[in-house]
């Protein structure tokens, strides 16, 4: 039972982070001020939560991958700043702003939509 | 060196993203070690370590996630990717249709061929022997009809087709696999004919028909190969209809083939009571229709195992 309780749990935290990590993946390349790169883009979204968002890092590789399949972002192979091999940086396309803006709205919109309902079903109480 | 255990795991995410282009494995590979190395380094450092150890390395490997973990978001990732490729597609994409109405087409040349090989016969010889081809030659023009009303209904674009999985993939396998068999069945059976009883007039079709289906079997598996490239993408969520409209069509098509070959069986013998030559078809044809049956019971079972879901 429990074990069920756990998949539930998991599904659910997976549906609803599905579509918000390309988003918040987008707001950190593209508000960063040094170049983004794959590490440190996890160390990013690692401060700024807190470490309270939970993913398992190799995953964000495929969503950069993905993001610039979809020409949301671009990268370049250059020089790394602490030495050793090269690095793979990525910025964000003019497209790619176009969509961080429409999707950062949809976000507040979901928020604000979701608050109200919480909150006025919690005011019934 | 990064370590022993991080090749290990390299090397398994390399496997596990087999559906993934040579380029972007690559590319991907080579960030997700320089990942590991870094972190690595940030680990040791904050143990005071100069250079990171293995247990170390196993941490951040941990942290990385599982190699089919990976696979699974790329799977997603991707199926998304041809979702969002098909709605913007759909309606404007025809191309990606092709197969299909190939198959189609060429089921309706084959049906058209064996009918008016049935004149032909009929005409030079004056006797029955010939004559089944008309029903095999109506079936494959119902076959025909059918694969290109299916291309239409069934598979809208490209992209959709791109994100298919597992079912489809081992039906069209199958597909090839059993048209390549029963177009060896025919070629044989030629020879057999041939040599046997001299009756090369009335064998003399099979061999193009042999040969035309091994042609359409290899097509089929190349096709099956084209369309699912990715291993990471078949353990997807299950597209449930698609599946079970595959493998009723299956099942239709094998049932319709079992029926024309054992008419084929009853007609040659009744007509030309050569026994020896249409014997392999009623064999043949209750194969077929067991196996239509079969499809078809497994496509219900399917259904009702995803419902329950």
């Amino acid at each position: 039972m429990m074990g069920d309780l756990e998949k539930i749990r998991s599904k659910m935290e997976k549906d609803l982070k599905t579509g918000f990590l390309s988003i918040i993946v987008l707001l950190v390349i593209s508000r960063s001020n040094k170049p983004s790169y794959g590490y440190r883009i996890i160390k990013s979204l690692g401060e700024l939560t807190d470490g309270k968002l939970a993913i398992l890092e190799g995953t964000i590789y495929i969503l950069l991958k993905s993001l610039e399949n979809q020409e949301l972002i671009s990268s370049y192979w250059g020089p790394s700043e602490e030495g050793g091999p090269p690095r793979r940086y990525y910025e964000i396309t003019r497209q790619g702003r176009l969509i961080l803006e429409i999707g950062l709205q949809e976000w507040k919109n979901l928020t604000d939509i979701q608050n109200r309902i919480i909150s006025r079903l919690e005011g019934r109480q | 060196m990064t370590g022993k255990v991080v090749d290990v795991y390299l090397n398994k995410i390399e496997r596990e993203l087999y559906g993934m282009s040579a380029k972007d494995k690559s590319a991907i590979l080579v960030e997700l070690d320089r990942h590991i190395r870094d972190k690595a380094l940030d680990v040791a450092k904050e143990l005071g370590l100069e250079e990171p150890t293995e247990e170390i390395y196993v941490r951040v490997v941990r942290d990385v996630g599982q190699p089919v973990d990976i696979a699974k978001e790329y799977m997603k990732v991707s199926m998304k990717e041809h979702e969002l490729e098909a709605t913007t597609t759909r309606e404007e994409t025809v191309t990606g249709q092709g197969m299909p109405y190939l198959a189609g087409a060429v089921s309706f040349l084959l049906g058209i061929f064996f009918i008016s090989l049935e004149e032909v016969h009929s005409g030079s010889f004056g006797t029955v022997k010939a004559r089944p081809f008309a029903p095999l030659g109506l079936a494959l023009m119902i076959l025909g009809s059918l694969a290109i009303g299916f291309a239409r209904w069934i598979i809208p674009s490209k992209a959709d087709r791109s994100a298919l999985i597992q079912g489809e993939r081992k039906m069209i396998y199958l597909g090839g696999a059993l048209m390549i068999i029963m177009g060896l069945f025919f070629s044989a059976m030629q020879s057999i004919w041939s040599n046997g009883h001299g009756a090369v007039e009335i064998s003399h079709p099979l061999l193009p028909f042999g040969v035309t289906l091994m042609c359409t079997g290899a097509l089929t598996i190349g096709y099956g190969h084209w369309v699912f490239p990715s291993r990471a993408a078949r353990r997807g969520p299950i597209e449930l209809n698609m599946r079970q409209k595959m493998i009723f069509l299956g099942g239709v098509m094998a049932i319709l083939l079992g029926i024309s070959c054992a008419f084929v069986q009853n007609i040659t013998d009744y007509g030309g009571g050569r026994h020896a030559t249409s014997y392999p078809l009623l064999p043949l044809g209750i194969a077929l229709i067991s196996l239509g049956a079969m499809a078809i019971a497994y496509a219900i079972w399917i259904h009702r195992s995803g419902t329950q879901e």
